[in-house]
């Protein structure tokens, strides 16, 4: 019996988690929803990547979500520098570190961007095509970026 | 059952969210999370795990390199954000394939895959035991072992073919050795009474070595084997 409580209330909890992101969303600025809801569905704020990824359990999305502000979002920003200063071959080692962190947030949309960027790397022709894919998924990361930390402090006051 | 399981990878994010996951599971204990291949195999030469949750790109070593150094093979799951290393883990018979990022699903299906195999292997190691000597990890069976002989820190391991001297008391060995076949005659000593050839007085007779039994331990010895 308390173990059903206990689910129901789990269920409860990510529908509540669910519905907080759904509202972070939508109030978040900086973000043009209809061109998201057409091009970056797998954006959208429906906390599905939660279950997919934490289960029932969204407070494991909250360190997740921190780590992945505090660290990955600032390599994004490095990108460029590391194909100037270290070439291609360590732009593509970067890249492929931190695409699966951007599908566990749910950013599946930049994951596939840093998926053609590192194909890129691989049968790399032009340095430019290079740094305008860099330069088109830093501007995208930009746009989600305070998305992002809703999502985070939304998460955050709910645990609390 | 309890899984011991240890993560090697080089991302934080990856591995928090895959010790989130191994936290969850009741079957598994986390006995480390490396960040790259060096120190797990510094962690490996001295501790046994069943289970390695491994990154493959990493820098320096790569996982396929790590798992060529290991002193010992425990089950594998590989964890990588492509499958283009589907075939090379086939090679290295890895149990299972993870591609990053993990879902919930996913991983629990791989823990429900490879636990009968631990299970299967517990049971059969379940007359094994593992001691540190000459600068790794050794495997002795029970039938092996004659004799066991404390000698100062050290315990020394007289097998038919071989002695192993490792740094461990009799009383931790005492522990691990199967007490159906082990018996202590003495305060240094524990034999393995299959290998007994003849018993005089208060010594014990196993190959060509001479055994003493304490008078403290005569009557348990007695008592033990099936005297007519």
């Amino acid at each position: 019996m308390n173990n059903l409580i206990s689910f129901q209330s789990q269920n409860e909890s990510l529908q509540q988690a669910t519905e907080t992101l759904y509202v972070a969303y939508q109030q978040s600025p900086g973000i043009e929803k209809n061109s998201l809801a057409n091009t970056e569905t797998s954006e959208a704020p429906n906390g599905e990547w939660i279950r997919d990824y934490f289960g029932n359990d969204y407070s494991i999305a909250i360190p997740i979500l921190q780590l992945f502000i505090e660290e990955m979002l600032p390599e994004i920003e490095q990108l460029a520098t590391v194909l100037n200063k270290y070439g291609v071959q360590e732009l593509r080692k970067k890249v492929h570190k931190i695409n699966p962190s951007f599908k566990m947030v749910g950013q599946t949309a930049l994951s596939s961007a840093l998926t053609d960027l590192e194909n890129d790397c691989i049968t790399f022709e032009e340095i430019d095509d290079l740094h305008f894919k860099i330069k088109k998924i830093q501007t995208q990361t930009e746009k989600l970026k305070p998305f992002i930390i809703k999502q985070y402090n939304s998460l955050s006051k709910l645990a609390h | 059952m309890s899984i011991s399981c240890i993560i090697v990878e080089d991302d934080k994010i990856s591995a928090l969210h895959l010790r989130r996951m191994i936290e969850q599971e009741p079957s598994l204990t986390l006995a480390g999370i490396f960040m790259n291949a060096d120190d797990a195999l510094l962690f490996l030469a001295q501790e046994m795990v069943d289970l390695i949750f491994l990154d493959v790109e990493m820098p320096d070593v790569n996982g396929f390199q790590l798992l060529d150094q290991l002193p010992y093979r425990p089950y594998v799951i590989l964890t990588t954000a492509k499958t283009e290393y589907a075939f090379t883990a086939f090679q290295y018979s890895v149990t299972d394939y993870l591609t990053k990022p993990i879902t919930l699903p996913r991983f629990k299906e791989a823990i429900k895959k490879i636990e009968p195999f631990i299970a299967k292997q517990k049971d059969n190691n379940a007359n094994d035991i593992f001691i540190r000597a000459d600068g790794k990890l050794i495997r002795l069976h029970n039938n092996e072992i004659c004799f066991v002989e404390a000698l100062g820190d050290y315990v020394k391991f007289v097998t038919e073919n071989k002695n192993y001297l490792s740094l461990t008391t009799l009383k931790s060995i005492e522990e691990k050795l199967n007490d159906e076949m082990f018996l202590k005659v003495h305060r240094s000593y524990i034999i393995n009474t299959k290998k007994i050839n003849d018993i005089e007085d208060n010594t014990v007779l196993i190959g060509k070595h001479v055994i003493p039994i304490s008078k403290a331990h005569r009557k348990l010895v007695m008592d033990r084997l099936n005297i007519i």
